[in-house]
């Protein structure tokens, strides 16, 4: 239920992970927040709806304009305002087809399939979200990248599907900044750290370093603080720290 | 005779660096085949709906489009080469400081200059694998509208045929070659 002046955000890839995690931060804080919704798998949005009035489950594969637009539809008519853009959604994606001189050719397909999704696709939302944030006032732009995006501290051997989509989207992001900073629009670019997965009972998978609980605190203590240096792009981590692009 | 593969030589930049190489005594072939000695893919395509900058209704089909033409594609034909190449095995592509995340100024043009960050990154991983097999990789920026471009073919042949510190096979960290950087006709490092 929308309350006069309530902040509006749209969360994409929030039916796990740290979208979720990010989605049920913003609603504790008071924020009305559309959760994008791509596979049947998970229904941890669906649990939360039930307790949640200010919680929409949009259905949206971000890789995909048509759906894009009908979820930018679907926000103007419901609330009619986006104050932020959390650009979470990702495909992880498998290595093996990708590498040069690996055992396999290049695999063209699965290389444009991670770029849609987890590149082209902050750029798209952006673009047809702009007039509903436009009309919000915090005019706020977070995207999940992530370490591997750095070329300049890559020591891996592989992971070249993953990684390429993600310096790619760094780059996409510094074409909106150089728009839309002077607007007004502020960034937030985020490694979020190795994060356990999540399990579709909510459990988390053994392994990794952090919750994604743990992130999205400072995913949100980003979301909710100016900083002193607003005009310059920044790729943090989940510690704090600035990273090298 | 030591082959370069060079994937155009229809511009001036292209003309001009295939007839510094063929002056130097080397073949220049049009294909990507085994034993080449340099594979140097200057491809740098902008596509006109990939012009539009964030508001304007950027499109989607285009940027991809773009994304396939200047990353999957000379991939692909790299791909073709590797792992067969002799001599320098010297991988060349071109760059842009538009496709730097630290410097560009760039606001259209998404599918082609994400594109270029994307391929520096699978250079950086794919160096990673080869170096330590003798393979060496070379970014130039031609400065396109800015520097004369037979003047720029000329530093980038430079750039592409002159060593750099080598200490070896075994002293892989005190490699210059092991160092992948982006530099601009005017020699100067641009950022990532
Ligand atoms: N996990 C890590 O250790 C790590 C490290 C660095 C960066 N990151 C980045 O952090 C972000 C979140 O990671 P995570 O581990 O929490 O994610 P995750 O558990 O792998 O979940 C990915 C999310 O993206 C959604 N998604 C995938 N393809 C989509 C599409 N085409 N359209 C819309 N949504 C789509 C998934 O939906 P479904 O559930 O319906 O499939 C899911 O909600 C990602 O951007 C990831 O790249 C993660």
């Amino acid at each position: 239920m929308e309350t006069i002046n309530q902040k509006t955000a749209l969360v994409t890839g929030a039916d796990r992970g740290l979208g979720l995690s990010v989605a049920k931060g913003l609603l504790k804080e008071g924020w009305r927040v559309f959760a994008g919704k791509y596979l049947a798998d998970y229904s941890l949005l669906e649990d939360l709806a039930a307790e949640e009035k200010s919680l929409s489950i949009l259905p949206l594969d971000v890789s995909d304009p048509e759906s894009v637009r009908a979820a930018a539809e679907r926000i103007a008519r419901d609330a009619g305002k986006l104050d932020l853009l959390v650009s979470n959604a990702a495909l992880m994606g498998g290595n093996a087809r990708c590498a040069v001189g690996g055992d396999a050719p290049v695999d063209t397909d699965a290389l444009l399939l991670s770029f849609r999704t987890n590149s082209l696709a902050a750029p798209i939302l952006t673009d047809r979200l702009l007039p509903l944030l436009e009309k919000g006032e915090m005019k706020r732009l977070f995207f999940t990248s992530s370490e591997i995006s750095s070329v300049r501290l890559q020591r891996r051997t592989g992971d070249v599907r993953y990684a390429m989509s993600k310096t790619a989207l760094n780059l996409g992001v510094r074409l909106l900044f150089n728009s839309l900073r002077p607007r007004g629009y502020t960034f937030r670019l985020y490694q979020p750290g190795w994060m356990k997965r999540v399990n579709p009972d909510g459990s988390r998978v053994a392994g990794a370093q952090i919750d994604p609980d743990e992130s999205a605190e400072e995913a949100l203590r980003l979301i909710r603080e100016d900083r002193i240096d607003e005009d310059r792009l920044v790729l943090t981590d989940y510690l704090g720290h600035e990273l090298s692009f | 005779m030591q082959k370069v593969y060079l994937s155009e030589e229809k511009s001036v930049f292209g003309a001009r660096l295939a007839s510094r190489f063929r002056e130097a005594g080397y073949e220049v072939v049009r294909e990507p085949a085994p034993g080449l000695s340099f594979f140097i893919d200057l491809t740098d395509e902008s596509l006109p709906g990939d012009g539009l900058s964030v508001g304007e209704g950027i499109d989607a089909g285009a940027a991809a489009e773009a994304y396939r033409r200047n990353v999957c594609l000379p991939l692909q034909k790299l791909d073709a080469a590797f792992p067969d190449m002799t001599g320098a095995k010297r991988i060349c592509f071109l760059a842009s400081r538009d496709a730097s995340v630290e410097w560009s100024r760039a606001t259209a043009g998404y599918g082609r200059l994400m594109a270029r960050a994307a391929l520096y990154q699978i250079l950086t991983i794919t160096k990673n694998t080869w170096l330590a097999k003798g393979y060496t990789f070379r970014l130039f920026d031609p400065m396109r509208g800015e520097a004369d471009p037979e003047k720029a073919a000329d530093a980038a042949f430079v750039y592409f045929t002159r060593d750099r510190y080598d200490d070896g096979p075994d002293n892989l960290d005190r490699n210059d070659e092991g160092n992948l950087l982006v530099r601009d006709a005017f020699g100067r490092e641009i950022p990532w």
